[in-house]
């Protein structure tokens, strides 16, 4: 079954090595990299596949590894040579950048400005306890990041950060979790995601997944805070902006944990060749790997000939048939969650996300908020409901 | 729409050039056995039978024709719902779910899914009135559905718009203006009870029905639902209870809905005049 919607996404992995040494990554790292003839044969066979699909626009996500660990001018001869490649198919190709920042300096404005239209991602917890660099420590890293980050928006780029929440999130609370991110950081949009303990065993994760209960009371805390402080004055909180949206029948793009299966909707490429699911396989779980884009073939073939990417394609219609997600009535939004999520907790990727009580505790909230609002007429304030 | 419409297999598409019809395959490769000269404009849509079917030929899943993918046993493929996104996607798509044991998990999961969806009658059974009643509230209720589910939806319009339309024209089995064509040629009733023969005047054979249950049965005489239903539920099997089934219930709840929804719809029109300072 192959990949048709417009645009496709590729997340891209030019190289698994890192800076950081973060206790809970996922990844097991490497010092591989990927060269500019490699990354030619890769994109060239994506796009012929696009055009045999009829598929316009490739969204290239570009993560690591570490991104930065590559300099600036390997990602402006890349998209040179992505441009070059896409033109001669008649493609289109956006960018996208995640990085941690810590290699960030003006030496990267044009390339960001150019190829990734002026917008990076990056991530910082609060409290952050296991973001390090080697030898380091969490204060330190805070430290840096929050440098970076000032240097960031002092540069005029359209920043986003992603924040784990860990057991001392919640024993600081919501009220200082929104304040860090807002009033400390100034960031007007942050998103928050699950942890899981995926990749190589560390203490870090042991606390994974984190306990449903204090998750859920923390979000739906931070939900009243942000639809009491921030909504109406443009801070922007995901999921819970898209879910809303979502509820206000607005366009939305749902977090890629959520949908009716991410195998339809992305792939990754590390920066061996291998095919994979996404960032959270690619560099931990060779045994999930579609096959090689740097071996013979087409990406059509791996996309419907392979058991391991079989696996991703069956795995909703299995969990109705073992899990309780058909009795749900947020079914429409969750279709079972993330498959790795599932995978390190249950060692079966037939089985239903972990954090299921916490997503319906989630969407039952912002379902009422939306409808809270949708009966006031607009997007005023709104105190709890 | 008063032209009559013909269901045939793609078999005997032939027999009907020319004329509207609604092609029935249960091989999509099939459809590529039309013949020469056959016009797109005139397939209404395409009915598929049978989950894992391959992939629309390109000329008709390029063609934006709408497709009606019916669920043969509901119990069992619900789960393949998954693939049919895939398999059709950039048609238009409704999947058609007979009201059999289990039908509205199918429908919990089709819905679930985005996509339209069409229940088909062909007989009571034990259970049905929970079903019905479970899939009627997720479909007026459960705010993650987001397309229509019919009949219930056809009905809400009716019951707002106060149209002239009966269950048999929303469920395209008024044989005045749909008919199918069965395998050996035959023209029958549309629906799952194709293997019914026409009856003797299908023109008129909504109105006749509904002349001879009022006629005779008490149930229908005092429906206040006749009108609408047009006796589809008694037709073949007279002897079944509308109320053991609660069948009644249907209309009245998705009347009330509609009632519901005109009044909240008056009152938004006066708040906004009143904010406007205009007439409502």
């Amino acid at each position: 079954m192959s990949l048709t919607r417009d645009p496709i996404s590729l997340i891209l992995l030019p190289t698994l090595e890192c800076n950081a040494a973060c206790e809970y990554c996922f990844e097991d790292k490497s010092r591989a990299r990927l060269s500019h003839e490699q990354l030619a044969v890769i994109i060239d066979k994506i796009c012929t596949y696009m055009v045999e699909q009829g598929i316009v626009t490739l969204a290239i996500n570009w993560q690591g590894g570490e991104v930065m660990v590559l300099p600036p001018s390997w990602f402006e001869e890349a998209g040179s040579l992505i441009q070059e490649i896409a033109r001669s198919h008649n493609r289109e190709v956006e960018h996208y950048i995640q990085s941690n920042l810590i290699g960030y300096s003006r030496e990267w404005l044009p390339v960001l400005t150019e190829m990734f239209n002026s917008s990076i991602g990056s991530s910082l917890d609060f409290p952050n306890l296991y973001r390090k660099l080697p030898g380091g420590g969490p204060e330190q890293y805070k430290a840096i990041m929050e440098r970076r980050i000032r240097q960031v928006q002092e540069d005029s780029l359209d920043l986003g950060i992603i924040a784990l929440p860990n057991e001392e999130t919640f024993a600081m609370g919501a009220a200082r979790f929104y304040d860090y991110y807002v009033k400390h950081l100034h960031l007007k949009s942050f998103q928050i995601n699950t942890p899981f303990a995926g990749g190589t065993d560390t203490p870090a994760k042991s606390a994974y997944p984190l306990d449903n209960e204090r998750l859920t009371a923390f979000l739906l805390e931070l939900i009243d805070i942000w639809m009491a402080e921030g909504y109406a004055q443009g801070v922007r909180i995901s999921p819970f902006e898209q879910l809303l949206n979502y509820f206000l029948d607005r366009e939305q793009h749902l977090l890629c944990i959520w949908g009716e299966n991410c195998a339809n909707e992305f792939f990754c490429v590390d920066p061996l060749g291998n095919l994979s699911q996404c960032d959270c396989w690619a560099a931990s779980y060779p045994a999930f790997h579609f096959g090689n884009l740097l071996e013979p073939g087409g990406l059509g073939a791996l996309l419907t000939n392979t058991p391991a990417r079989n696996r991703f394609l069956e795995r909703p219609a299995a969990l109705m048939a073992v899990e309780d997600c058909l009795d749900c009535a947020y079914l429409a939004l969750c279709h079972g969650g993330c498959p790795v999520r599932a995978y390190t907790m249950n060692h079966d990727i037939r089985t239903k996300d972990p954090y299921c009580p916490t997503y319906k505790a989630l969407f039952s909230r912002m379902e009422q908020v939306a409808a809270h609002l949708a009966a006031q007429g607009g997007c005023l304030p709104v105190s709890a409901p | 729409m008063s032209e009559l419409v013909y269901s045939v297999p793609v078999e005997l598409a032939s027999s009907r050039l020319g004329q509207p019809v609604i092609l029935r395959a249960a091989d999509p490769g099939n459809l590529l056995s039309l013949p020469a000269g056959y016009r797109i404009e005139d397939i209404l849509y395409i009915r598929l039978y049978g989950i894992g079917a391959p992939p629309l030929p390109d000329i008709f899943s390029n063609s934006g024709i709408a497709i009606d993918y019916v669920l043969t046993n509901a119990a069992d493929q619900s789960a393949t719902l998954y693939n049919l996104s895939r398999l059709l996607s950039g048609c238009d798509l409704r999947v058609s779910i007979p009201m059999q044991p289990g039908f509205s998990r199918a429908v919990k999961l089709a819905a679930a899914l985005s996509f339209t969806v069409k229940l088909e009658y062909s007989g009571s059974f034990p259970g049905m009135s929970a079903e019905l009643a479970e899939t009627l509230d997720i479909y007026l209720h459960q705010s993650t559905v987001s397309q229509p589910i019919d009949f219930f939806h056809s009905l809400l319009l009716h019951f707002i718009h106060q149209d002239a339309v009966t269950l048999w024209q929303i469920q395209e089995e008024d044989p005045a203006l749909y008919r199918q064509i069965n395998g050996q040629g035959q023209e029958v009733m549309a629906g799952l009870s194709t293997r019914r023969p026409l009856p003797a005047s299908p023109a008129s054979f909504v109105t006749d029905l509904q002349k001879e249950l009022s006629a005779t049965d008490s149930e229908c005489r005092d429906c206040p639902f006749m009108d609408c239903c047009g006796g589809y539920w008694k037709w073949p099997n007279r002897e079944l209870s509308c109320a053991e089934y609660q069948l009644p219930e249907v209309f009245h709840i998705l009347r009330s809905a509609a009632l519901e929804l005109s009044r909240d719809q008056e009152a938004f029109s006066r708040d906004a005049a009143g904010r406007s300072g205009a007439e409502p």
